[in-house]
């Protein structure tokens, strides 16, 4: 059977199928737990400077008519100091990206100077800086919607960072090939996108917004046409040089391939697991999946990636 | 639409309520369900009953019986003092139900140790198990006080036997459940046929599992964690994973076996806020 190995820049990873940021990636046990039932890396529950509870709940929805979810979950978690002991009950085999945020380069810089002194007997592979926590004083705008503050960001990042820096980008802007651009050239060597899309819910017996926070992000099958898309514009742009994580509503492995060939070098995934009966399973449905795809298709991964491309050429 | 779950909230005024003490600290809340809808529910699932605009908490089910949806919820923060508060015809959102329940067979002889609020799921339990015409049900139930051995009234008229402890000697013996369960499972022979149910104070669940463990049998112990902070229901969130071995509380259980009780370091011993970081229990 075909491999499934990939690179992205210098991370090798036994397949591409990446735990995406935020889907039990709080604890050292559900990231080992992932690992385990195959994944080829496994990214952390994105962490801040200070402890956050996060919003009250309801704050995770499922919505059945659309296979998706709705949520806002409101980047709880314990803080980078926490954390950091968390990390280090991660085993020795797991491949696994530290997603990060804050509102400032300041405390992207922090944690990772902190993370890194920790002396991990398995460090992260990668940091992976979510880019959708308001800024610190622009009137509340996401960091990540400003080309400007993404490039003060990252540049901030890679100065700093002894491994690979990749950033997760919001859909919920007009042009994300700007941000790209600046995230490039602030120094990113990976782009993860999409993150979630802006939704909210309103229950119409009570005439009340249900999610407690109101306003949230939806992820799941929705949202799979806006991430190819996302994806497809980006290699358009950056061309294969750049790699790709294409994320957003990937279902089962055909959507898998569909990222690939709009241009995605790995993928991410979270909301199909919700629910999950076996993790060993999904994931091997998945990587099976792929393979005979590739078999029959006789190409490896890195061959149809992009493909979409050259036939929107013709 | 699907008829066996509800993901989005379905409102429903409440039909009937309850207070189980005198001190109006815990109150026992019924929904009635539309015929549309066909729910299967296992003793030990829950459900996620949100109050709009307020918070939305993880509650078992006490009962459900002809489309009578009972959850029974004591005050110990926010949220639930609010629904303390509730009257007929105000509305309650319900999301479930949720995660894994108890599995029972008729053939058993079922022991059932609960501990203060803990009897909530394990009144469902007893319920399912007489529907099913289990060989025979053994309650052991405890509280700090006579006031706290909710549904006592109700249960010790069912045909099952009942044991009664107070730590303070209000009522039964003074005390705790598991001493009993110790005493009942060394004068007993036939440890084959025995299903043990608990559910309370994971102090108390600990004991019951060591009891079970000295006696060989922790696979036939059923254990529901029904004191841990979940936020999805769905296994995705990640909030209420357990050390070592990574199984959620909200979707792998809150009912777990023994034997995987057994390897769950945190089982007893640690909890996790909703901010994710660890708390001793
Ligand atoms: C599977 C399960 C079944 C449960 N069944 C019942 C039941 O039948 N009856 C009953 O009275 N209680 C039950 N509980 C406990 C109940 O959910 C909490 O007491 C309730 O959430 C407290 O909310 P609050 O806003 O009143 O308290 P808060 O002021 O928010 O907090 C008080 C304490 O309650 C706990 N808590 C808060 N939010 C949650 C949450 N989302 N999930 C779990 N614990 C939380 C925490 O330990 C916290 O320290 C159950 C819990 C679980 C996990
Ligand atoms: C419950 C939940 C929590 C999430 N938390 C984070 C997070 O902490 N950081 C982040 O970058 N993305 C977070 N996301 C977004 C996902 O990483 C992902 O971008 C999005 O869900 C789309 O992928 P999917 O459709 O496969 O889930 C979260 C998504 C969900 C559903
Ligand atoms: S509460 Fe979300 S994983 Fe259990």
């Amino acid at each position: 059977m075909s491999s499934l190995k990939i690179a992205i820049g210098s991370i090798l990873l036994r397949n591409p199928l990446i735990l995406t940021a935020g889907i039990l990636g709080t604890t050292f046990s559900s990231l080992n737990r992932c690992y385990a039932a195959g994944f080829g890396a496994v990214t952390t529950k994105s962490i801040g400077i200070e402890p956050r509870e996060g919003y009250a709940n309801p704050s995770v929805i499922y919505i059945p008519e659309i296979d998706s979810i709705i949520n806002a979950v409101g980047l709880a978690n314990p803080g980078y100091i926490t954390y950091g002991q968390e990390l280090k009950k991660i085993d020795s085999e797991v491949k696994y990206i530290m997603s990060i945020f804050g509102s400032t380069p300041d405390e992207f810089q922090l944690i990772i100077k902190y993370i890194q002194s920790r002396n991990l007997v398995n460090p992260p592979k990668a940091f992976e800086l979510n880019l959708s926590c308001p800024h610190a004083t622009k009137g509340g705008i996401s960091v990540g919607t400003d080309p400007e503050i993404v490039y003060e960001i990252v540049k901030g990042a890679t100065s700093v960072s002894r491994i690979p820096i990749w950033i997760k980008l919001t859909p919920n802007i007009t042009d994300i090939k700007s941000i790209a651009d600046a995230g490039v050239r602030g120094g990113a060597t990976g782009i993860v996108a999409i993150n979630t899309v802006k939704a909210m819910l309103i229950d119409i017996t009570t005439k009340k917004p249900i999610l407690a926070n109101i306003r949230g992000g939806l992820s799941g099958r929705a949202i799979k046409p806006i991430g190819i898309h996302a994806i497809y514009d980006l290699y358009e742009y950056l061309g294969a040089k750049t790699p790709l994580i294409g994320t957003g509503g990937i279902w089962n492995w055909q959507d898998i391939i569909e990222y690939i060939l709009a241009g995605a070098t790995a993928v991410g995934m979270g909301s199909l697991l919700f629910n999950y009966n076996n993790l060993e399973l999904s994931v091997n449905k998945l990587i099976t999946g792929i393979k005979k795809y590739l078999e029959t298709q006789d190409m490896s991964i890195s061959e149809i990636r992009g493909l979409a491309h050259e036939h929107a050429q013709i | 639409m699907n008829t066996h779950k509800f993901d989005l909230p379905l409102v429903l005024p409440v039909a009937f309520l309850k207070f189980e003490t005198k001190t109006q600290a815990t109150i026992t809340l019924e929904v009635v369900i539309p015929k549309q809808y066909s729910l299967s529910i296992q003793p030990g699932q829950y459900f996620m009953l949100w109050l709009p605009q307020i918070d939305e908490i993880p509650i078992s089910v006490s009962n459900f019986e002809k489309n009578r949806l009972a959850f029974t919820i004591c005050s110990k923060g926010y949220t639930s003092k609010q629904m303390m508060t509730m009257q007929k015809g105000d509305l309650l959102g319900l999301r479930g139900p949720f995660g894994k329940g108890f599995e029972i067979h008729p053939e058993n002889v079922a022991i059932i140790v609960a501990g203060g609020m803990g009897i909530t799921p394990l009144r469902y339990l007893i319920y399912n198990l007489l529907k099913i015409k289990t060989k025979q049900i053994i309650l052991l139930q405890g509280a700090k006080t006579a006031s706290e051995l909710y549904f006592q009234e109700e249960l010790k008229y069912l045909d099952i036997k009942t044991f009664f402890y107070t730590d303070d000697g209000s009522y039964g013996q003074k005390g705790f459940p598991t001493q009993k369960l110790l005493a009942l499972l060394n004068n007993t022979q036939n440890h084959n046929e025995l299903a043990l149910y608990g559910c309370g104070p994971e102090i108390m669940l600990k004991q019951i599992l060591e009891i079970a463990k000295t006696n060989h049998i922790q696979h036939q112990v059923q254990l529901s964690l029904a004191d841990r902070y979940i936020r999805c229901g769905y296994g995705i969130c990640g909030s209420c994973y357990l050390d070592d071995i990574g199984l959620s509380v909200c979707h792998d259980g809150p009912v777990f076996r023994g034997d995987i009780l057994e390897q769950i370091k945190d089982f007893g011993n640690f909890g996790r806020k909703a901010d994710g970081s660890k708390y001793k229990l």
